[in-house]
């Protein structure tokens, strides 16, 4: 008895030895809610997925279950919905990501390949056709947007586009050949254009430089294979290891963690801008994925996606 | 029997009176519409009438119920499938001969059973309004049809002499759409 009590206390002093070190938390880093969007009764959001806001605070949501875009003021009123279920301009089968520039409104679909172009009253502009669905997009201020691909194939680049849609450059961040999927991925870009990337199905998270030479790479969770199963002609993963990335405006990066983290689909990993582990945070609720507005602010899902959370980040002390 | 457990045997009964009538098994969704169509497909279940002579179809007793498992709620391509099937029907079948029920389970929200049967009521909501749908959708918050899980979303055709269940999984193939359609028609 006394033998497996000691065995007990060796493995969870152990365990939290080991997740101390893989964590490498220098700061203890918590939320505060500032806002709520969406209840069980309202009828506001049903299943929001993607989020973003803009230089005036207001927010931009995607709602996967009435096929619609919508804007809330910055305190959380809805201004302005629009879109319904179809395939003509405007209409979505699937909403999914969702990002803001200077002047517009950028909307993926996973059923129709391509992004719909909104103004930021949500009034229909265009739409621009893709030969794949969208894997991740973000857009910048001067009108510039950035895409990866979902395909069966190796999609590891990131297209940069002019505001007309001409490619302006491509990233290539896996070249290496792998499994299906491997080199699925989320993005984002700094100020100085470097590109931080974060792989769904690998442990590795990663820096380039605005040339497209890579600065460092990182594994903070030591998988080392993600399981797959047969489906189809495929072996596909079965198991996210990191579902999204953003910034905030000092350059810092935070990932959220997947299936493998320990609290699966809470834990978000913050870095610094050279890769150095600073702290994790844990959401209270399972999200699919985090927005970090330009003021430091934390986004992320509650309830199942019918609510959407505004968080402030406290406890960086003042050299941070 | 003895005095005690006839005392006994009448308290319980009392108590599930009340139980019923304080809890029905399958609430409906909060809407006025819902409520009225679910009034009016009880009155089949219990006093079938002639059928319509209008549209030339239908049987009263035949019945389509739809069961959609929460998990689908995330997998566009079952729900496509589902709104694709429901769009080849006539509309008046779907009106008059169809039920939906959402199978909740798991612990979606975070909030447990009873914060899941909230998060599943808003977001059938949501879908019924955005995508229109007509016939009662309930949530099935008492876990009744909890056996046909493993099956997935199915629609299971109850054919006019009652005597058998029909059961196609989604997505249903326009073979099988044609077939469930056939049932619903004059000979």
């Amino acid at each position: 008895m006394i033998k497996k009590v000691a065995a007990a206390f060796l493995m969870t002093v152990s365990c939290s030895l080991v997740a101390v070190a893989v964590e490498g938390r220098t700061h203890f880093l918590s939320l505060e809610e500032v806002l709520s969007i969406g209840n069980f009764k309202d009828n506001v959001l049903f299943q929001w997925i993607g989020v973003s806001v803009d230089d005036d605070g207001f927010l931009y949501v995607t709602d996967g279950m009435d096929y619609s875009i919508k804007k809330f003021a910055p305190k959380g009123r809805l201004v302005r919905k629009a879109g319904r279920r179809g395939q003509g301009p405007g209409e979505f089968l699937a909403p999914r990501l969702l990002d803001c520039s200077g002047k517009y409104v950028y909307a993926t679909d996973q059923s129709i390949p391509g992004i719909h172009v909104f103004d930021r009253n949500l009034t229909y502009l265009k739409r621009i056709p893709f030969s794949h669905p969208v894997g991740d997009l973000k857009a910048f201020a001067d009108g510039r947007y950035a895409v990866t691909m979902c395909t069966v194939g190796h999609s590891g680049k990131v297209l940069l586009h002019d505001e007309k849609g001409s490619i302006l450059k491509e990233y290539h961040y896996s070249d290496a050949e792998g499994p299906v999927m491997s080199d699925w991925a989320s993005f984002d870009f700094d100020a100085q254009y470097n590109l931080y990337v974060a792989y769904n199905f690998q442990d590795r998270i990663e820096k380039f430089d605005a040339a497209g030479d890579k600065i460092w790479s990182r594994s903070i969770l030591g998988i080392k294979k993600v399981p797959r199963k047969k489906t189809g002609p495929w072996e596909v993963p079965q198991s996210l290891v990191y579902k999204d990335l953003a910034l905030d405006g000092c350059g810092r990066l935070y990932v959220l963690g997947g299936g493998f983290s320990r609290h699966r689909s809470r834990d978000v990993y913050v870095l610094s801008s050279e890769g150095e582990p600073q702290a994790v945070i844990t959401l209270p609720e399972k999200s699919h994925c985090i927005h970090i507005d330009r003021h430091g602010y934390l986004y992320s899902r509650a309830n199942d996606g019918i609510t959407l959370k505004k968080y402030k980040i406290t406890g960086w002390d003042a050299r941070h | 029997m003895n005095f005690h457990k006839l005392v006994l045997l009448s308290a319980v009964l009392i108590a599930w009176t009340f139980f019923l009538e304080s809890k029905p098994l399958l609430e409906s969704l909060d809407s006025s519409s819902s409520r009225a169509a679910a009034k009016n497909s009880i009155r089949y279940l219990t006093a079938p009438f002639p059928a319509d002579e209008k549209s030339g179809i239908l049987s009263p007793k035949k019945f389509l119920l739809f069961v959609i498992d929460f998990d689908d709620f995330m997998c566009m391509t079952c729900l496509d499938s589902f709104l694709c099937f429901c769009r080849s029907l006539p509309e008046v079948i779907l009106e008059e001969h169809a039920w939906g029920i959402l199978l909740v389970s798991g612990d979606a929200g975070g909030g447990g059973e009873a914060g899941n049967v909230l998060i599943a009521r808003k977001k059938l909501r949501g879908f019924v309004r955005a995508n229109r749908i007509e016939f009662p959708f309930l949530v099935d918050e008492e876990g009744m049809f909890r056996v046909v899980k493993p099956a997935g979303s199915s629609v299971f055709v109850f054919d006019e002499a009652g005597s058998k269940i029909f059961r196609y999984a989604f997505p249903v193939s326009k073979e099988d759409a044609r077939r469930i359609l056939a049932k619903f028609q004059r000979n």
